[in-house]
């Protein structure tokens, strides 16, 4: 055997095998036609490896004619799947084409163009005249138009995945074209069978397009094939070589028995290599993938490797790399659900994102993408995101802001049939695009890491949950002596710093007495917000107790700690509503480990800063340098400490006393009263002088009501009430903006709450009466009671303490009744001083 | 992002299907979810430009329910200070063309709208979405191939159905004539060349308004007996279609049809007259109309799908409102009153609504009145399985004429009538006039062939009418009352007055008189052949160009 005809056998096993896998899926029109390509490119070398296969043939020139009328049947069928590929019909010039072809075969067969054939060397030596340069001359338009109107297509495609496959058969038909014009035109190679190498490497090229760029949507087509091809060539070249040797080394044998020899040793060996396949498979995948191979396998037994995580970090740090290797792109993102907002947020991102303010993708919780995703179990293609009605209400902006993130496939993480998180992958490597292949390994990693992350997911939010502060979404007090452990673990270990700041919002208690608990929790939620919103992802803040708050900024000097405060202090002090109380805080700062290497001692520091801080005035930051150690033990009051604050106070309870020359001295009179009370009840200090500037303010709101009613003689009517009901609030808005007098709001609104509830302006009942409005009801009551008035006699001392005790537990607290009745009994010789 | 025509390219039909047809397989509550969202774009939009803080007077409503309480309800003399004058400026959103259909009585000639480009966009994807329901057999199917030969039949730009065959990816089919080269042709030469390419070229698509297919139809029929093939015989190919379709007519012992020359993939149709002419089209032409319904303000907001039935809402291009018919009769009597509207998912079947719409995707107008009173005729397509209400073009609001309480005519029904009836008219108007009883007057002109009487006439549009509308019939039997009365207009009368029209320089949508109660200088004009018309005035809104009413 002529040993060129290899060639063309090889060739012809290739063309078989891929005519069998393409005719598979043969519904679509171009497919189709690719597959007579095939067949015809297949006949070619057929014919061609029986023209070289024994030189001494009598059918020489038969099989001559049969090569020669092959080539122009290949030309025109390779002109009609460009024609199928562009989506035209076939025209006029494939009706030509066809007739050409069977006319060289008519022509050929009646022996019109080979005269004579002969091997010499094995090469071939024929008599076929002109007829090489009339073929090739009327081909040559048929392979320039498929040319043409590929680079046409190329030109003007805005499709970068279209552009990539017409290079491909660009290439494939260019270097074909090159080869089969060149083989017969070159001494050396004219004669020989080498111009197969050309179509052979155009049906590669597609066969790679095919498989790389879904050129023809086949599926698997070119590595299943190529495997079975790579089989049956290196079975073909085993039998072709066997009879090559058997004939150079036992030349006398008959051969028959070299041919039975051959088929034997093919059979052996095809038997041998039958075990051999899964080899080949890896080596044929391990071709294509190169170095992503291992990856896959990585992600292809995904669960049963990573089946004891439980940890979402652990998860993501264990899939996303091998998920982005794999595939070969450019990124890969986790989105789970936001606790508070249910939203999909980016929360595990490879490779991690640059810089601080790095964006990353979000998704709405009414986003179509997400409700889309919830629907369907596929994987979303963003190149499509134009053709799914269901996302036509896309936002502009969302999609700009999505194609922005240079992500390609959104695939669905589900359990239970819902939605419990999206994998989010990046646009392949060297403008690739995601195979048929890549797209079940991403779903097949989405299902198996589905029951992965469910449990992450639970075992994180149970964790979350028992660290989490329920009102304001804050990790609690036991997570912050847990974390700032492993803070203070870690700075001993690797020698860094942190910071420690501790925030007390001013007066809290204040404002809870008097907008309520609910309102005050409001507050609390807020603040948690404003200080999540102020620092960095890597701080951490949490709700110590009460209204205070903590934060630890790792590496974090005590400077740039204090300018962090600060934007916290500014924050919340800008929030603040113009209708209501204002809102602010104070801070202390301690640092790590400067302030104190025990967490005891850093936590005291910080506190001590803090305390300063409300010394000093409140909504200021102070730090633990700034803490000053007091000249005395006490320092008394805070508002009588501060001259301001009485001077202040005084003016006030002048302007209230001028209005009513009736009342004048009231106030002082209810003040002496009410701290009488106040002392004999044991209160600290700064409470009795709170007491006792409340009780000179108390009807401070009375400044808006008319003289008329004040010094109305008669009984007041439904209308004339009003205002008089409506002077506590008056005085709280008055008042409220003072911040030094904010702690005297509540005895100020509340002083004319009943005991029983049914008073005003909050109708409250018993306990929930602040004590301070308690106290000044009665001894509001007693001095009015015991004044004179337009619109009643003065009673006497024992008829007003009669009247209270008359009305203990229905307008009063009984209990400061009977206190204050021992307090004005006990001294019945004398007024109480004023003081 | 590939483009229709590329996936058209590319074979890929199936993307090609679901991106421009997708939107009639969505539920209805999918229809609702894209209606919020793409409100409340709008909304961030509006609530950015001039136009719409000016619309919406300072409100900034966050949900669909709180723009339905604060917004007023608009008509185009709310937009004049910005789109009569063109400022971009003021808009959401910076257009990429400007359309015009006909204006308001003398006071200006065109109601201007702008044009984002995501509304082109759209509209382009819809327009392969119409070609492809109006050549489909099953969903799915695309039928129309590349090169596939498209005439046209409508106004130019800035006309709206201009936009649309500027949207037509003209790359992809063979216009007939190429549209740049019948840029600055007139209507009829246009038509006319066209037609001759497509004898010699054939004829795959076409799109006209409703009366030009039935006028060309007409046109085929009337020069059977006259037809001069000696022009031909330099073009085989005409020639040959030519003599196929007169022997096709010979066997069928017919005059020659358009279908017996061409057989078309598709034919998509605009104007009032749609449901009208449609057996009509269909005898001639081989095939029903694909009627849409769009408009200048609106661009396109229903279409009919390939059984030919009611058509389908499109939800992605306008938040739709519909205002009871009930409810809208009491605004029209009381301006001030601000009617109640329904969503789309809250109309019911066999009612009548008239359409608020919102442009979405940046266009201007804000819960503005079309004017159009439609019809729902089903909630969902039983056949197709649709699930988007199917609706009918009913009437205009304003152009109904009230008898005796008793019923409403519409311009369809009276159309419908006079079709029915068979008399051989070439136009017609009507008004309601009032002497001692209410007196429905219409005056037509007949055919060069019709020898009737105006009392034949009478006799036989008023049996139709009564038959096509029953509370019609109840004026007889209810009250004596026979309120037709019929006046034959002399022959050329319509014809004359376009021609004065035009001698006047009016603009196209202007030059024939209105339908339904034209002005006394009109009626003057065409019984007598005088009378003076303002070019722009005295004239009721007239169809607009694409608007399928």
């Amino acid at each position: 055997m002529n040993i060129w005809a290899v060639i063309p056998l090889i060739s012809f096993s290739t063309f078989a095998v891929l005519v069998v896998v393409v005719l598979q899926q043969a519904q679509r029109r171009a497919n189709k036609i690719f597959a007579l390509f095939l067949l015809a490119s297949g006949v070619w070398s057929f014919t061609s490896f029986m023209l070289v296969r024994d030189p001494s043939s009598p059918h020489l020139i038969f099989w001559n004619v049969m090569v020669i009328a092959a080539i122009p049947w290949v030309a025109v069928c390779y002109y009609h799947f460009v024609r199928a590929y562009n989506n035209k019909p076939g025209g006029i010039g494939l009706y030509i084409g066809y007739a050409l072809v069977l006319a060289v075969l008519a022509l050929g067969l009646g022996g019109y163009i080979v005269k004579s054939a002969y091997f010499i060397d094995g090469f071939l030596h024929h008599d076929i005249g002109p007829w090489p340069y009339i073929i090739g001359g009327i081909l040559f338009p048929f392979l320039l138009a498929a040319m043409l109107m590929l680079v046409q297509r190329y030109r003007s495609s805005t499709d970068p995945t279209d552009r990539n496959r017409t290079m491909y058969l660009i290439a494939g038909s260019g270097i074909a074209m090159v080869i089969t014009y060149v083989n017969p035109l070159t001494p050396a190679l004219a004669g020989l069978p080498t111009d197969h190498l050309g179509n052979l490497a155009n049906a590669l090229i597609i066969a790679y397009a095919i498989q790389r760029y879904q050129l023809l949507n086949i599926r698997l087509v070119a590595r299943r094939g190529l495997t079975y091809l790579i089989a049956i060539t290196c079975l073909i070249g085993i039998y072709a070589g066997a009879i090559l040797l058997g004939q150079r080394f036992i030349p006398d044998q008959p051969l028959y028995s070299i041919l039975l020899l051959a088929s034997g040793l093919a059979l052996l060996l095809a038997l041998l290599a039958r075990p051999l396949r899964h080899s080949i498979q890896e080596g044929v995948d391990r071709f294509f993938y190169r170095e992503t191979y291992e990856y896959r396998q990585t992600l292809l037994s995904f669960s049963s490797k990573m089946g004891n995580i439980i940890n979402l970090n652990e998860l993501a740090s264990e899939m996303l790399p091998a998920v982005t290797k794999a595939l070969n792109i450019t990124q890969a993102k986790l989105l789970f659900e936001d606790i508070n907002s249910g939203d999909f947020t980016t929360q595990f991102a490879y490779p991690e994102a640059e810089g601080e303010s790095s964006e990353e993708p979000r998704f709405n919780v009414d986003n179509p993408i997400v409700v889309w995703l919830e629907k369907e179990a596929s994987p979303l293609d963003l190149k499509q995101i134009d053709s799914i009605p269901e996302l036509k209400g896309l936002w502009q902006a969302e999609k700009e802001s999505l194609a922005a993130f240079n992500l390609e496939i959104l695939c669905p993480i589900k359990s239970g049939g819902g939605l419990i998180g999206i994998l989010a992958l990046g646009k392949k490597q060297r403008g690739n695009i995601y195979s048929h292949e890549d797209i079940e390994l991403v779903v097949n990693i989405a299902s198996q890491a589905s029951i992965l992350i469910e449990n992450a997911q639970l075992y994180a939010q149970a964790t979350i949950r028992a660290n989490t502060d329920g009102l304001t979404g804050l990790y609690n007090h036991r997570h912050f002596h847990e974390r700032l452990e492993q803070e203070i673990a870690r700075g001993s270990r690797f020698g860094s710093m942190f910071s420690l700041i501790m925030l007390d919002i001013d007066l809290f208690k204040a404002y809870n007495d008097i907008y309520g608990h609910l309102a005050g929790d409001d507050v609390l939620r807020r603040t948690g917000r404003y200080i999540e919103s102020s620092i960095r992802s890597i701080d951490l803040a949490f709700r110590y107790g009460g209204e205070e708050f903590t934060i630890i900024l790792p590496e974090t000097r005590i400077d740039d700690a204090y300018r962090v405060a600060e934007r916290i202090r500014k924050t919340i002090e800008s929030k603040t509503s113009s209708r209501a109380m204002p809102i602010t805080a104070s801070l202390g700062i301690a640092s790590w480990p400067t302030d104190g290497v025990m967490k005891e001692e850093i936590i005291a520091r910080a506190d001590a800063a803090l305390y300063q801080a409300k010394q000093a005035g409140r909504n200021r930051t102070c730090l633990s340098s700034d803490v000053v150690k007091p000249e005395t033990p006490n320092i008394g009051t805070e508002l009588e400490a501060r001259p301001r604050a009485l001077s202040i106070i005084y003016a006030l309870a002048a302007t209230v006393d001028a209005k009513d020359h009736y009342t004048y001295g009231h106030s002082r009179k209810v003040s002496d009263y009410s701290v009488a009370m106040a002392e004999a009840l044991g209160m600290p200090q700064d409470r009795i002088a709170t007491i006792r500037a409340a009780s000179l303010l108390h009807d401070i709101g009375k400044v808006g009501i008319p003289d008329s009613i004040l010094s109305k003689e008669g009984p007041l009517t439904d209308e004339e009430w009003e205002p008089v009901r409506a002077h506590p609030k008056l005085g709280v808005e008055i008042l409220r903006h003072v911040i030094d007098l904010v702690n005297c709001l509540p005895a100020i609104l509340h002083h004319h709450e009943h005991y029983d509830g049914k008073g005003y302006p909050s109708g409250l009942k018993g306990d929930s009466i602040p004590i301070e409005g308690r106290i000044l009801a009665i001894a509001d009551a007693y001095d009015a009671m015991t004044s004179p008035r337009p619109y009643r006699k003065q009673l006497s001392s024992q008829q007003a303490l009669n009247e209270l005790k008359r009305c203990a537990g229905t307008q009063f607290d009984p209990e400061l009744v009977d206190i204050f009745c021992r307090i004005i009994e006990s001294t019945p010789s004398r007024r109480l001083e004023i003081k | 992002m590939t483009t229709e025509a590329e996936l058209l390219v590319q074979g890929k039909n199936e993307e090609l299907w679901q991106r421009c047809c997708g939107f009639i397989d969505l539920s209805l509550e999918d229809c609702m979810s894209i209606q919020r969202r793409l409100l409340m774009e709008q909304l961030e939009l509006l609530k950015r430009c001039k136009l719409g803080k000016s619309i919406m007077r300072g409100a900034e409503p966050r949900t669909v329910e709180e723009f339905r309480r604060q917004v007023p309800l608009t008509t185009y003399a709310d937009y004049e200070p910005f789109l009569l004058t063109k400022n971009e400026r003021a808009l959401p959103q910076k257009p990429m063309l400007w359309q015009h259909t006909s204006g308001r009585s003398g006071e200006y000639p065109f109601k201007w709208v702008p044009v984002t480009a995501r509304q082109f966009k759209e509209l382009q994807a819809l327009l392969f979405a119409c070609l492809a329901f109006s050549c489909c057999q099953q969903k799915g199917e695309i039928a129309y191939k590349r090169k596939d030969k498209f005439l046209y039949a409508l106004a130019p730009p800035p006309y709206t159905t201009g936009s649309l065959i500027h949207a037509a990816p003209h790359e992809l089919f063979d216009f007939l004539p190429p549209v740049k080269a019948a840029e600055g042709m007139s209507f009829e030469d246009r038509v006319q060349l066209g037609f001759k390419l497509a004898l010699s070229e054939g004829l795959d698509l076409f799109f006209a308004l409703s009366s030009v297919l039935v006028a060309i139809g007409e046109r085929f029929s009337q020069r059977n007996r006259r037809i001069d093939i000696k022009p031909l015989l330099g073009n085989p190919k005409a020639l040959s279609r030519l003599l196929k379709g007169l022997m096709k007519s010979k066997l069928a012992r017919r005059p020659i049809l358009p279908k017996d020359i061409w057989r078309l993939k598709g034919l998509v149709s605009t104007g009032s007259d749609g449901s009208v002419f449609r057996e009509k089209v269909k005898e001639m032409w081989g095939r029903y109309p694909l009627d849409v319904y769009g408009g200048t303000e609106g661009i396109i907001m229903a279409t009919q799908t390939w059984d030919y039935q009611g058509m389908t809402f499109i939800p992605h291009l306008n938040f739709l409102e519909f205002i009871p018919q009930e409810e809208s009769l009491k605004s029209r009597a009381d301006p001030f009153y601000q009617p109640s509207t329904l969503l789309l998912d809250e109309v019911k079947p066999g009612e009548r609504y008239e359409l608020v719409i919102t442009n979405f995707l940046g266009g201007p107008l804000i819960r503005y009145k079309l004017g159009d009173m439609i019809k729902i005729t089903s909630l969902r397509n039983e056949q197709l399985n649709i699930d988007i209400p199917q609706m009918v073009f009913h009437s205009r609001v304003d152009d109904m004429i009230d008898i005796a309480g008793f019923t409403r005519l519409t311009e369809r029904v009276i159309w419908q009538a006079i079709e029915n009836s068979g008399v051989a008219y070439k136009e017609w108007t009507v008004r309601k006039e009032v002497r001692e009883k209410p007196i429905l007057h219409l005056y037509l002109e007949l055919r060069e062939n019709g020898y009737v009487t105006e009392e034949q006439v009478a006799e036989s549009v008023h049996h139709e009418l009564k038959r096509l509308d029953a509370p019609y019939a109840d004026l007889e039997v209810f009250l004596g009352l026979r309120p037709l009365e019929v006046t034959l207009l002399p022959e050329n009368a319509f014809q004359g007055y376009m021609s004065r029209q035009q001698a006047a320089g009016a603009d196209l949508a202007h030059l024939k008189p209105p339908h339904i109660n034209p002005s006394d200088s009109i009626i003057d004009c065409l019984v007598n052949g005088t009378g003076k018309i303002p070019v722009t005035s005295k004239q009721k809104r007239q169809p607009e160009t694409i608007h399928s009413k």
